[in-house]
């Protein structure tokens, strides 16, 4: 269980259920975080476009004249807004349990410290609490993101007053849902190890930046190609390969034998 | 190849329990029937001993985490934590009683809050009464000019708002948002040590003085005075709550006592949202005085009336309300108080 490359895949939290077995989930980095923040600020961005719109119109067609109007029409306008943006978060956190479009394009999903479903009112701390992460407002989110950033859990000031997580959500099979093959192919095979680890990787290569992605195709492929004395000049081919259940002879017959 | 058997033994167990979890990932529990549910707990707790034999037997990666991500689904939809009661109720019981339970015991906060706003108030409206000059410079003239004008309206017909019938739903709205959203920014704030909270309240405390002191300077103060007489108190309440709510919160995190920051910053944190949706539901009130009655032609002992009702109401409320639900729990014995 101690892969080498366990470091490179993140934070992960290891809850001790009932049954006093320990499960774990992998939480959501920084990274992450904010794509999937960039994915909701901009559905908001859209939504304030047509309500301003509406705002032009509404304000051009039919407001009275008068000063006192104008300002309580400006008004429910600024109250409009703040609702549909506290909403917004809020709401589909709640219905969604725990997910915003954003969160739920990334797989992520907020989760309570416990590894629970977040309750409601940890929902409604955590983004009440955003007007101070997203502090200064020049600067978007800088005290959150530097919150997120020193501490392990990437959690941002709301989160540590709701007490809840990010943590990165899979339920689709790596693969292995049927045995892993090779027992039964004669002659040489790859370990069955050998083969979960490539499926994993190959189940979770687009999620990584591709820095370590291209770092730990090699090093994966490597070690495995080192046991069978195979060349491997596309490490990522060669692990959808191993993943797939070649074995070292069919690699071997379309690389072309080792010189 | 034993880890081969032992997956092979129970692989369509798993592909059961993902097929139950998939169908409960959309609708949740309620999408399932109560056969389901049992044999759901079932699949989960089998899972977990999978979980805990591949882990020991040092099994490769690729089985430990399926089995691990079976668990974890599973394990969010069975250790869901207790829904039981409904959402009325549970709204009932926050108004009746663990809201007015709480402001009651953090009530120094409150009464801190209310000071650091009224405090300024005050001395702002001594150093500009009296003085227009200081007033344009510090106010602007957005004040004045609304003081003169209501100067120059004949006596009766005097109004601090002009707001046309039609757009009274539409301002009522507007204030109760944006009030509801300065109570929950100044509990937010309350997260940069209480350093924030303290700002947004002296702020409020100085255009709160110096609007009084530059209406009564054009001798017409009462008008203000009456405006604010109705909904003034809810709305002053309700910010001082969520303010105190707020400093408390920052407190926690400069004096956590015996728990970890950490952990005080998080248990003030969710304990506060009972007070959040409680000055949610008194600003909504606040606002439909404010936008119906407040500016309306409606004689100015109606206004002030109205203002000591919610005044002694909210005495009584948060002196007294919810004083015996505690009591009366333990004697039906069906629900247990967590705190």
């Amino acid at each position: 269980m101690t892969e080498p490359n366990e470091s490179l895949l993140g934070e992960r939290l290891e809850i001790e259920t009932p049954e006093r077995v320990k499960i774990v989930h992998d939480l959501a980095g920084i990274g992450s975080r904010f794509a999937a923040g960039a994915i909701d600020f901009t559905l908001l961005a859209f939504a304030f476009a047509v309500l301003g719109g509406v705002y032009v119109i509404v304000e051009r067609v039919t407001l009275p004249k008068g000063e006192e109007a104008q300002q309580a029409f400006a008004m429910a306008c600024i109250g409009g807004f703040s609702i549909v943006l506290a909403g917004y978060y809020i709401g589909f956190e709640w219905m969604w349990a725990g997910q915003t479009p954003g969160k739920r394009a990334l797989k992520l999903r907020v989760m309570s410290d416990s590894g629970g479903p977040a309750s409601t009112g940890a929902i409604f701390v955590r983004n009440i609490l955003r007007v101070v992460d997203i502090l200064p407002l020049v600067a978007c989110y800088a005290v959150g993101g530097l919150v997120m950033f020193v501490n392990r859990r990437a959690k941002r000031i709301g989160d540590y007053a709701a007490g809840t997580i990010v943590v990165r959500e899979r339920t689709e099979p790596l693969g292995v849902a049927g045995p892993p093959s090779g027992g039964e192919i004669p002659g040489e095979s790859f370990a069955a190890t050998d083969v979960a680890r490539a499926r994993s990787f190959v189940a979770r290569a687009p999620q990584f930046i591709p820095a370590s992605r291209t770092a730990l195709a090699r090093q994966i492929a490597d070690e495995i190609a080192k046991r069978h004395g195979l060349d491997c000049d596309d490490p990522e081919r060669f692990l959808r390969n191993v993943a797939q259940g070649s074995t070292p002879q069919s690699i071997r017959n379309v690389e072309g034998p080792r010189p | 190849m034993r880890e081969e058997r032992f997956v092979g033994e129970r692989t369509s167990r798993w592909a059961e329990l993902r097929a139950l979890l998939g169908r409960a990932q959309s609708g949740g529990l309620a999408a399932l029937s109560g056969a389901d549910v049992r044999r759901l707990a079932a699949l989960y707790r089998a899972a977990t001993t999978d979980l805990a034999a591949a882990r020991s037997l040092r099994f490769s990666q690729g089985t430990v985490q399926h089995v691990n991500r079976l668990c974890v689904a599973a394990h969010g939809l069975v250790y869901a934590g207790s829904t039981a009661g409904g959402t009325r109720r549970k709204v009932f019981e926050l108004l009746t009683s663990r809201f007015p339970a709480l402001v009651r015991r953090t009530w120094r906060y409150h009464a801190v809050a209310a000071a650091v706003t009224i405090l300024p108030a005050v001395a702002v409206y001594l150093a500009l009464r009296g003085d227009p000059d200081l007033a344009e410079r510090t106010m602007g003239t957005v004040m004045q000019q609304r003081a003169e004008r209501t100067a120059a309206m004949p006596d009766d017909a005097r109004r601090y708002l002009e707001v046309p019938d039609l757009w009274m739903p539409v301002f009522s709205w507007g204030i109760m948002a944006n009030n509801i959203r300065v109570a929950m920014i100044g509990f937010a704030l309350g997260a940069t040590a209480g350093v924030g909270t303290v700002l947004l309240l002296v702020v409020q405390g100085v255009s709160l003085g110096g609007g009084f002191a530059v209406f009564d300077d054009a001798g017409v103060g009462g008008v203000l005075w009456t405006f604010v007489a109705a909904h003034g108190p809810l709305e002053m309440a309700a910010i001082f709550i969520s303010c105190g709510a707020g400093m408390r919160l920052g407190l926690s995190l400069l004096v956590p006592g015996r728990r970890s920051r950490a952990a005080a910053f998080r248990e003030t944190g969710t304990e506060s949202v009972a007070m959040l949706f409680g000055v949610a539901v008194m600003l909504v009130a606040a606002g439909l005085l404010e936008g119906f009655l407040s500016p309306s032609d409606a004689p100015a002992p109606v206004k002030w009336a109205a203002g000591a009702a919610t005044t002694g109401l909210m005495v009584w409320y948060f002196a007294r309300a919810g004083r015996d639900a505690r009591n009366r729990r333990d004697d039906c014995g069906t629900q247990s108080d967590p705190a």
